[in-house]
């Protein structure tokens, strides 16, 4: 991942007409911002849809853009958005989105249940990614907002329209949960 | 909260590098759509002006089109309202500055007029009798496009008779002037093609005068004056010919179009040519 100012820089240059600033830019958030949507929304179809439209504003939203926080920010906040947008579109609610996060987190999955789980079992990045889809939206978004994109507390809060205190409290509750799932597998 | 729990609560680099694990990232195909995408939302600004240039460049080559279809675009044409004095004034006094500027100090008008007709009668014309120039002016679309039988009736009736000395005068009817001017023409082709054919000739053309008289004039057309207005000396004849007519109104009126086409020029003419 780029440095903010970096980034921002990037950014400044090509809403002035610079073409390549924009590939620079790009090649530092695509890989990330490709997994964060792809984790957030699970749809493999709609992945490449929303990384697409996600890009697209960035480039409609060139000229009003301003370097007032770091670019990662602003960009996750646009990713966050557009994948809120899919799921409204959508009309697909997780169960689990609208469950007690506490209630969910005292229950702990039973790998052996899940057959996805059951049949990656052995690949701990396979394994992190079916942890990651059994963990609720806004839990998976502020580990992936922490983790992906760069994002602080702070600035998770600011990306999810939450407080922080609920932003840090969600970020905690989802290490906790997929480190039960992941075993000694999971990172210290 | 501290502030390392604020910024960082756990390390990433952990679980960024099992999550980058997988190789999952974008196709190629979306890395080149996302990138055309940047490039061609950058490309119309710097090709905003060619939508106005592009208009200008029509509209100039429209005009180009025209004027080279039609000559010119400023065509005099003259409403059938404006045939009136004013307007055949208009076209002689024009054609009396030319002539002004063209005659040496001294010399009469009428030698001028004189020069313009030898220099008429010296042009190229065509089978009809129309110069060259009538021809181009035609086929440039700038005078009426009218074919070889048109043109021959359009000089029966615009041909006067006193531009004929040798025509004889034929009887005409005072509600008529047009027939006056075709049938002394008509008389001079009798000398060659005999008395019955001119009448067969002379019938035709009446006919056909009265085919096109009850139709509506053209909405515009081109102001062409009489002959007779082509120099003073005809104009004059052509008085002096209504007056052994009788039509003293009519060569009153004519005389005093001519007085104001040619200020001063009845009376030195009949300085010059005094009365037996």
């Amino acid at each position: 991942m780029g440095d903010g100012d970096a980034d921002a820089q990037l950014m400044l240059r090509y809403a002035s007409g610079d073409a390549r600033a924009f590939d620079a830019l790009y090649a530092n958030h695509r890989s990330a911002l490709w997994r964060f949507i792809r984790r957030t929304v699970p749809d493999a179809a709609a992945t490449d849809d929303v990384f697409q439209e996600c890009w697209s504003r960035v480039i409609a939203h060139r000229e009003s853009y301003r370097p007032e926080a770091r670019f990662a920010t602003w960009l996750y906040r646009i990713a966050h958005n557009c994948c809120m947008d899919h799921w409204r579109r959508s009309g697909r609610r997780s169960a689990r989105e609208t469950a007690d996060e506490d209630a969910v987190l005292g229950a702990p999955d039973d790998p052996a249940a899940e057959p996805l789980s059951a049949a990656l079992e052995g690949e701990s990045a396979a394994r992190l990614a079916a942890a990651l889809e059994r963990l609720p939206p806004e839990q998976r978004a502020a580990f992936l907002l922490y983790v992906e994109g760069g994002l602080s507390i702070a600035e998770i809060g600011e990306a999810t329209a939450v407080n922080p205190e609920t932003a840090k409290s969600r970020l905690r509750y989802a290490v906790a949960r997929l480190k039960q799932s992941l075993g000694t597998e999971a990172p210290d | 909260m501290d502030e390392k729990e604020d910024t960082t609560p756990f390390p990433r680099e952990p679980w960024q590098k099992l999550l980058a694990e997988d190789g999952d990232r974008p196709p190629e195909t979306t890395d080149a759509r996302i990138r055309a995408a940047a490039r061609r939302d950058l490309a119309p600004r710097g090709r905003r002006w060619w939508l106005p240039a592009s208009l200008v460049a029509s509209f100039v080559l429209a005009v180009f089109v025209v004027q080279s279809q039609f000559g010119t675009l400023r065509v005099p044409v003259m409403s059938e309202s404006d045939r009136g004095v004013g307007g055949t004034i208009h076209a002689r006094l024009v054609e009396r500055e030319d002539a002004d500027a063209a005659r040496p100090p001294g010399q009469a008008p009428a030698a001028a007029g004189t020069r313009r007709a030898k220099s008429d009668s010296n042009a190229e014309t065509d089978d009809y009798g129309y110069p060259d120039a009538a021809i181009a002016a035609d086929s440039a679309g700038s005078g009426p496009r009218i074919g070889g039988p048109e043109r021959e009736l359009q000089a029966a009736n615009e041909m006067p008779g006193d531009l004929e000395p040798t025509a004889a005068p034929a009887p005409v009817q005072p509600a008529q002037p047009a027939a006056q001017a075709a049938e002394p023409v008509l008389a001079e082709a009798s000398h060659e093609t005999g008395r019955e054919e001119l009448a067969q000739v002379v019938a035709s053309a009446r006919e056909a005068r009265r085919a096109d008289a009850p139709q509506e004039p053209p909405a515009t057309t081109r102001i062409r004056p009489p002959p007779y207005e082509k120099t003073p000396e005809a104009w004059y004849a052509y008085i002096e010919k209504l007056r052994a007519q009788g039509k003293d109104v009519e060569a009153d009126r004519q005389l005093a179009r001519l007085e104001k086409a040619y200020p001063g020029w009845v009376e030195r003419y009949l300085r010059d040519h005094p009365r037996e």
